[in-house]
């Protein structure tokens, strides 16, 4: 059935969405700015995988615990040797935002100079990906064991550190004003940089997932940033579940679209909707 | 007494909190108008309301009887108001003269795209700058300025806009002894050309000095309101003040 | 011989581009990544003017700038009331509806494949097929724009532009309505941008989509940063810096794409760097 495919694929591109603009959202809040290097580390984590999975032969397991580290790195050094910098120094939104571009821009090239330019596929062999049928529809077993049941588990278990643990206070706290946050004893710095952390591992994770199902290049970092921004804008930057529902809104949009126009004008359609909620309500749809 | 400023029931609140609650001023014309009251008293707020740098939640805002309703900054031109700020708010980066320079010439954009500043330009702001002695340091950035000195900058800009009425937020706070002199002369000549004046102030000999008439605000209302010396011996003036 | 044309060539195209660029960027402290899309604007509908129509280049080099200025114009107007960050996004959103539609809109613009086999530019009936003409051509141009730019600067319009850089909404207090001037001047900019891709498309005789993309626009801020904002010279220092750059890898005998990435990853650590430690750059006058 056509029609479940579309769905299978309209899930299954929400998802990844989805774990994208939560972990940009844990940055966006926390430092109020559209941190743009969060692509950097959804390419550090695609690309470390391939050096560690596939160069390297070193098992799944460790390889994807290496990488999930090294974009979680990623982040968290960006973080404390320039972002923390310039927002000590007061610079304006501007300022960080040029800068997050600036070192999107450096890391894309150097990983391009390092891994080329071709598209880099992290699973080892084609074979590995088996192709599983439901239904009349289907997907790959990274779209399902990735896209299906490994990303909800994650969001999931992202709430539950944000609603039911002291760090998720710790971060909800910065997050509402970090003066006052400070004022009652939050040490904002550790929590930040555990903040940036986390995000880097989730935007890692991206990478992976993209790098395993169908290969990334280095303009990747950036191709992934656009959905990741726009669906967090539509569904409201200031709410959890907000870069949820902006992704889902997204993926269904684009699915449309295919069907409709066909699949070359997919790439505009972020950006009509991007604009149309900077008109209409910028805050996006959630509120909190 | 005209009035040249009037507000009816002016209200603005942040998420339920009244900075001005329901307010009825008069400011009356070609005087000094004193506003005081305690920190937090809603002062700088009714200012940013009146010059439009802050929009109202309800109430009015008269000009000479004419309602100024959505008030869009750019407009205090027409409406002949301008205003100093209590944090300093120059243009940095740029030189002290052509801080002046800016308010002097041509608005509208396409004709500012072919205006050159002329001889009479820099001549007006010559001489402001020589009223406010920063004639020396017309070419410094305003940053490189001290503190006095931006006070009188600040200034500079309100005589170059040759308002009608000139609302001052805290013009003298932290300043020499000399600098307040110079600034008090400026102020009472405005008020010899025939502006008025509204001046915001924290220091009670400069306000018995200067001023005509006084507002009296306390959490946002008006407490009290009249000659100077009178409001000031309230009783409850006085408990507004001894009990912040 | 017709080597250093060729950089003369580049030099001055680039260089009209970073004017642009400086003028809105440095005088209003706009953020715009619309750069390359007026730039490929310019440089598409010199190519279709040329090709399908034959017009010669005085013709098109005075229509160009006059279509990117009306699509400026209401782009500008339309994005007009967002914040800083936002305004940003919504360049960045135009930017790549432009790309789309180069991709797609066949007819015109010939999709992916893009535009190949543009006609030497003559005017009244003189070919110039000779380089040495063609850099006379640029360079003309160039002054053109700098003299144009100065003019700006110096005007009381760029006096007004310095102020909303400073403090925006202290200037409106005074009775400016600033974004008409934030308006004007990204038509300026963006009309400028077009003469840059009208001389790009005459001298590489071909233009496809992915020439105009977001890596162009952040090359033009690199440029922009690194002169030294809000200065004309700085500007034109900037290019010449980062076209230099990749000349000198190829000279060495790095391959062209080495030298394109060496180069973007230069232009991406230096927005870090220059933000970091030398925001005024080279010629430090001015800091965003």
């Amino acid at each position: 059935m056509e029609f479940f495919q579309l769905i299978l694929y309209t899930i299954s591109t929400g998802m990844l969405y989805s774990l994208l603009a939560t972990g940009f959202g844990f940055t966006l809040r926390s430092v109020k700015f559209f941190n743009i290097s969060y692509g950097g580390a959804f390419l550090v984590g695609g690309y470390v995988m391939f050096l560690f999975y596939r160069m390297q032969n070193i098992a799944f397991l460790p390889s994807l615990l290496l990488s999930l580290t090294a974009s979680g790195l990623y982040l968290l050094l960006a973080y404390k040797f320039i972002f923390k910098i310039l927002i000590e120094r007061k610079a304006k939104n501007l300022v960080l935002l040029i800068v997050s571009f600036g070192l999107l821009t450096a890391t894309s090239a150097i990983l391009g100079m390092i891994f080329g330019s071709q598209a880099t596929i992290v699973t080892r062999h084609l074979s590995d990906i088996d192709v599983v049928n439901i239904f009349g529809a289907t997907l790959n077993t990274v779209q399902i064991v990735g896209g299906l049941i490994s990303i909800p588990i994650i969001i999931l278990s992202l709430a539950y550190v944000r609603y039911k643990t002291r760090f998720g206070r710790a971060v909800r706290a910065i997050e509402d004003d970090s003066e006052v946050a400070e004022l009652v004893g939050i040490p904002k710095n550790k929590i930040l940089l555990k903040t940036f952390f986390l995000s880097g591992m989730l935007a890692g994770m991206g990478g992976i997932l993209e790098g395993l199902d169908v290969g990334i290049i280095p303009a990747s970092g950036f191709l992934y940033m656009l959905p990741t921004i726009v669906a967090v804008v539509i569904g409201g930057m200031q709410s959890f579940w907000g870069g949820i529902l902006g992704a889902f809104i997204l993926a269904i949009a684009q699915q449309l679209t295919i069907v409709v126009f066909g699949g070359s004008w997919v790439q505009a359609v972020p950006f009509v909707i991007l604009i149309i909620m900077l008109w209409i309500r910028p805050e996006g749809i959630l509120k909190r | 007494m005209k009035y040249i400023l009037e507000t009816k029931n002016l209200v603005k609140s942040f998420g339920g909190v009244h900075a001005v609650d329901h307010l009825s001023i008069n400011i009356p014309e070609k005087m000094i108008t004193g506003l005081v009251g305690p920190n937090g008293s809603g002062k700088t707020t009714l200012i940013n309301m009146l010059s439009g740098f802050s929009p109202h939640n309800s109430g009015e805002i008269f000009f000479s009887d004419v309602e100024r309703k959505k008030i869009m900054p750019w407009e205090n031109q027409v409406y002949g108001i301008t205003r100093t700020f209590q944090q300093v708010r120059l243009f940095d980066q740029m030189s002290v003269l052509d801080n002046i320079l800016v308010i002097l010439t041509e608005r509208a954009p396409f004709y500012a795209l072919f205006e050159r500043h002329s001889g009479y330009h820099l001549k007006c702001a010559e001489d402001i700058l020589k009223k406010i002695d920063l004639y020396e340091k017309r070419f410094h950035n305003a940053a490189d300025l001290s503190y006095g000195q931006r006070k009188l900058l600040e200034i500079g800009r309100v005589l170059a806009m040759d308002a009608n009425i000139i609302l001052f937020d805290e013009p003298f706070a932290g300043l020499f002894p000399e600098v307040i002199k110079k600034i008090e002369k400026i102020v009472l000549n405005l008020k010899q050309e025939g502006k008025s004046v509204v001046l915001v102030e924290h220091n009670m000999a400069i306000i018995r000095k200067l001023c005509d008439h006084l507002i009296v605000m306390d959490a946002g209302k008006l407490l009290a309101e009249g000659h100077p010396e009178k409001v000031l011996s309230e009783k409850i003036v006085l408990e507004a003040y001894l009990g912040e | 011989m017709e080597y250093i044309f060729h950089i003369l060539i580049l030099l001055s195209i680039y260089g009209i581009l970073a004017l642009a660029q400086n003028l809105v960027m440095g005088g209003t402290g706009l953020l715009t990544i619309a750069g390359a899309a007026f730039y490929g604007i310019g440089a598409y509908v010199a190519a279709i003017l040329a090709t399908k129509f034959g017009w010669s280049i005085m013709a098109i080099l005075l229509i160009a700038p006059i279509i990117a200025g009306l699509i400026a114009f209401l782009v500008g107007a339309s994005f007009a009331r967002f914040r800083d960050d936002y305004f940003m996004l919504a360049t960045l959103g135009f930017l790549m509806i432009f790309n789309t539609v180069a991709k797609n809109w066949e007819t015109f613009t010939n999709g992916s494949f893009g535009i190949a086999g543009i006609p030497k530019p003559y005017i009244l009936g003189f070919t110039l097929d000779m380089p040495m003409t063609f850099v006379v051509l640029a360079i003309f141009i160039l002054i053109i724009v700098v003299t144009v730019s100065y003019l700006i600067s110096r005007s009381s319009f760029g006096r007004a532009l310095n102020a909303i850089r400073e403090d925006e909404d202290a200037l409106q207090i005074f009775g400016y309505q600033t974004s008409r001037y934030k308006l004007m001047i990204f038509t300026i900019g963006a009309a400028f941008s077009a003469l840059g891709g009208v001389l790009f498309a005459s001298y590489i005789t071909f233009v496809d989509p992915n020439l105009f993309t977001v890596n162009e626009s952040i090359l033009l801020w690199a440029m922009v940063i690194l002169g030294g904002i809000g200065r004309n010279r700085g500007a034109l220092i900037g290019a010449l810096f980062l076209v230099i750059i990749p000349e000198i890898l190829r000279f060495i005998g790095f391959p062209t794409e080495f030298a394109g990435l060496m180069r973007q990853c230069i232009y991406g650590l230096l927005l870090v760097l220059l933000m970091l430690y030398q925001p005024r750059g080279i010629l430090g006058k001015y800091r965003l």
